[in-house]
């Protein structure tokens, strides 16, 4: 049955044309897409304002970190340097060596750990590695070596006083 | 049944918005991809590849809202019918 002989009746009860129904629904859907690439904008915005930490600029108290009969050869001990948010690990490499970096990857920050195995210090993430000794990056994405801490031996204590410079 | 040429430029309408949003979508993508890679980068300590990716991502949003405003008008044809 029609209604005028163009339209069936059925259209006056969903007067909506399908099309049209999709058409919205595409158009405010793009219009949330161009926001959000303005949002993206944004982002991208903050790591131009933003500098990146200078560790050579940052004060760095002297810090206590262990004794030196504290720790076995292969032995590792976190503690926070320089500040109580920043995490860091000495590692007892020999007999009379020790090596402490800044526990965060050079590459995503994610904590990095000392493996016994492979005598390496690991990045669980995307599986980087850095040279226990020097820091140099043995493996994986990072772009950079682990920042090296100075330590200094005194009365069979350790202490951390500040960053190596690397190449 | 034959199609009227209303329906027929609705059908068009929304072909011609279809692609819009793939193109939006696909310059979406990008921009994840360069926020990705200036993220990346500062984590690392640099700072060299912030502003080349903020300029291209700047440059991605311009296209993004010429074509915004293609929908507008798109809309605007629309309203006028």
């Amino acid at each position: 049955m029609e209604d005028d002989g163009s339209k069936p009746k059925w259209r006056k009860d969903f007067p909506t044309a399908w099309n049209d129904d999709n058409y919205v629904t595409r158009r405010d859907f793009t219009k949330f897409l161009v926001l959000t690439s303005g949002a993206l904008v944004v982002g991208n915005g903050y790591f131009v304002l933003r500098r990146p930490t200078d560790l050579a600029a940052e004060a760095t108290p002297r810090t206590l970190v262990a004794s030196t009969d504290e720790l076995q050869v292969g032995g590792v001990k976190l503690f926070a340097f320089p500040t109580e948010n920043d995490s860091a690990l000495l590692v007892r490499t020999s007999d009379t060596e020790y090596a402490a970096y800044r526990q965060r990857c050079t590459h995503l920050g994610c904590p990095v750990t000392y493996s016994h195995d492979s005598n390496k210090l690991e990045c669980p993430c995307h599986n980087g590695s850095f040279n226990v000794s020097n820091g140099q990056v043995l493996e994986g994405p990072p772009p950079s070596p682990l920042p090296k801490i100075t330590l200094a031996i005194e009365n069979g204590q350790i202490f951390a006083v500040g960053w190596e410079k690397q190449s | 049944m034959n199609k009227t040429e209303r329906d027929v430029r609705s059908i068009q309408r929304t072909q011609a918005l279809g692609l819009v949003t793939v193109f939006v979508l696909a310059i979406l993508l990008i921009q994840l991809w360069l926020l990705t890679i200036a993220m990346e980068d500062f984590l690392a300590g640099h700072k060299s590849l912030a502003l080349p990716t903020f300029l291209a991502s700047g440059g991605c949003l311009l296209i993004n809202l010429w074509l915004l405003r293609y929908v507008n008008k798109i809309d605007q044809d629309s309203g006028r019918e």
